[in-house]
């Protein structure tokens, strides 16, 4: 057996999802395999209970199987499990009722999300205390503010994914993330003044000093 | 991009800027590229590149991880219950679910989908389901279904699988392949939906059989690739090396044909490979994509100095293994002065047609040559 490599190329997300709808049970398999960390790290968010997680997990896929003829043949496949199972819980867990699709502000949603600060990046104190500055707005922000924040910045969606994901327009999912940024900028100039101020770091700094030397 | 509003950046802008991140997390040759010139260019900016850096890398969100057992667990637990319809549909029936979302556009797509995913379960039922499988013609072991193994590869890396006669499959993502245990003494059996590669063990007294979805395809021992996915109308036969024989399952004589020790219905040589249509139940022979050489002890040679085409084509033959077809009369003694090394099948055949003001076609597995020739000029 001289030759390992393989010929064949990772199957393409929508190919697998095509081979689902058509009630293929190894693409049923690849799928929810290749989803399950994903989705049970999204599902943690809405409840800290992971057997129910996993329970939503599993039942959002014999549902889809169950509806498999009815579904779109053309989704992006990630972000279109992750809102089936934001609802599925919603609907299975005592969250309230009917998720408006005004505009949300307050933490009437569910989601809750930690943020840390992985020591192997952080290769002087500053960085520590510069990163824990960061950190501090991201745990303030509104329930909504984050899930927004989350989906743009660490899942790396789009603005129709996240408004397909948290079924808002995407109108609305543009507000909250401006909102969102200007709350996380906002508070990080303030503390950045104060930081000015002790260290003298900051390379405007000398430029505003030289003009007014001159 | 516009490298200048990064001027007037402060950290925390770049530690929230999506262009920056994609960089930082998952950088690619451009974005590279990009910001490796824009630090050249912005030296004063260098602290903050640095700072949002480390704060983007450090910043993490805290996430919960499934053990692999556990997922592998209750995806299994699914499995089971979707193959034992009874159990899992009543009670969903009510739940609303996303995207079809109510316009009759869309209920028309679904329709359609509806009719052609009736369509691919009735074409595919006799080689998916195993319960089918045993019922067919030919069987693998009827009286102990506990000897046949029935292996899936749901990862994302191609699996390699020894058979008990010493061939091997490597099978492809998402694709699933049953087998017995211990092959029979008359004769080896496969049956593939999917995608796999076989590299059979030489048995001439015992060929091997990989059935999908209705094709059959037949070795006495070599190595070929069999692609039958489920949602596509067609089957893949490509071989690397040997020979093999491909017939429909629907053939009378399918039976005969599988047990005999010849090679019967269309037969296959390297770099050929058929395309069957479960559709129309036609078979399409043509040549792989890419051709490569034989495996020989001494690598052919392809520069040609005033020789005349009929040894060109006689070294191509022989290194390719692939018959070259042409009007020896008109074009054999063509001069031909050309440096083909390095190239691939098809771009030297070009390259030669030019020369000889010619053209190929591929027709049956077989490289046909039309030209003019160059007799008398």
């Amino acid at each position: 057996m001289d030759q390992k490599p393989l010929p064949f190329n990772r199957p393409a997300e929508l190919v697998v999802w095509q081979r689902f709808l058509s009630g293929d049970t190894v693409a049923f398999e690849y799928l929810m395999s290749s989803h399950f960390q994903a989705l049970f790290r999204y599902g943690s968010k809405f409840s800290k209970d992971r057997e129910f997680v996993k329970d939503c997990i599993q039942d959002l896929f014999l549902i889809l199987w169950e509806r498999r003829d009815r579904l779109n043949t053309e989704v992006a496949v990630k972000p279109y499990l992750m809102t089936s199972l934001r609802r599925l819980m919603n609907r299975s867990g005592q969250s309230k009722p009917g998720l408006s699709n005004e505009i949300p502000d307050d933490d009437q949603g569910a989601f809750d999300i930690e943020y840390s600060v992985e020591e192997e990046y952080i290769e002087q104190e500053s960085v520590r205390v510069l990163t824990q500055r960061f950190k501090k707005p991201l745990d303030e922000l509104p329930k909504r503010q984050k899930e927004v924040i989350y989906l743009k910045f660490f899942q790396e969606m789009d603005r129709n994914q996240i408004s397909e994901v948290m079924d808002i327009t995407p109108q609305t999912v543009s507000n909250l993330l401006q909102i969102a940024i200007r709350q996380l900028k906002v508070y990080w100039k303030f503390e950045f003044l104060t930081l000015l101020l002790v260290y003298f770091t900051d390379t405007q700094f000398y430029w505003h000093h030289s003009i007014f030397l001159k | 991009m516009d490298q200048y509003k990064y001027r007037s950046y402060k950290t925390g802008d770049f530690v929230w800027d999506p262009f920056f991140r994609q960089w930082v997390l998952t950088p690619t040759s451009e974005t590279d590229f990009f910001w490796n010139q824009w630090m050249q260019e912005n030296p004063d900016r260098a602290d903050r590149i640095h700072e949002a850096r480390s704060v983007v890398l450090s910043l993490q969100v805290k996430e919960s991880t499934l053990p692999a057992h556990e997922i592998e667990e209750v995806v299994k637990s699914t499995i089971s219950r979707i193959q034992q319809p009874s159990s899992s549909a009543p009670e969903y029936k009510q739940l609303p679910l996303p995207v079809y979302k109510r316009s009759w556009f869309q209920v028309a797509a679904s329709v359609s989908v509806v009719l052609l995913a009736g369509w691919l379960t009735r074409h595919s039922l006799h080689s998916e389901r195993p319960s089918a499988l045993l019922k067919s013609p030919f069987t693998i072991t009827q009286n102990q279904p506990s000897s046949v193994t029935d292996t899936a590869n749901t990862s994302s890396q191609p699996i390699l699988i020894h058979l008990s006669d010493g061939s091997t499959v490597t099978l492809a993502p998402a694709s699933r392949i049953h087998y017995a245990k211990n092959f029979s003494t008359l004769k080896r059996e496969v049956y593939l939906s999917g995608e796999a590669f076989f590299d059979v063990a030489k048995d001439p007294a015992r060929p091997f059989l990989v059935y999908s979805k209705g094709l059959v395809t037949k070795v006495l021992g070599t190595s070929f690739t069999v692609k039958a996915y489920k949602s596509s109308r067609e089957v893949i036969v490509e071989v690397k090396t040997g020979r093999v024989s491909v017939f429909a399952q629907s053939d009378p004589k399918a039976r005969e044909k599988a047990t005999n020790h010849e090679l019967e219905g269309v037969i296959l040589s390297p770099h050929q490979k058929i395309v069957y249509n479960t559709d129309e139940v036609r078979m399409r022979k043509t040549l792989v994509e890419k051709p490569v050489l034989l495996k020989t002890a001494v690598q052919p040679s392809f520069r040609f100095e005033d020789k005349p085409l009929s040894e060109v084509f006689a070294s191509l033959e022989k290194a390719y293994g692939i018959p070259i077809v042409y009007d020896k009369d008109l074009m054999m003694d063509c001069p031909l002065t050309a440096s083909l090394d390095g190239m691939s099948l098809y771009n030297q055949l070009t390259i030669i047609c030019k020369a000889v003001e010619a053209r190929y076609e591929l027709v049956e597995g077989k490289i046909i040559i039309h030209g003019k020739g160059c007799k008398t000029n």
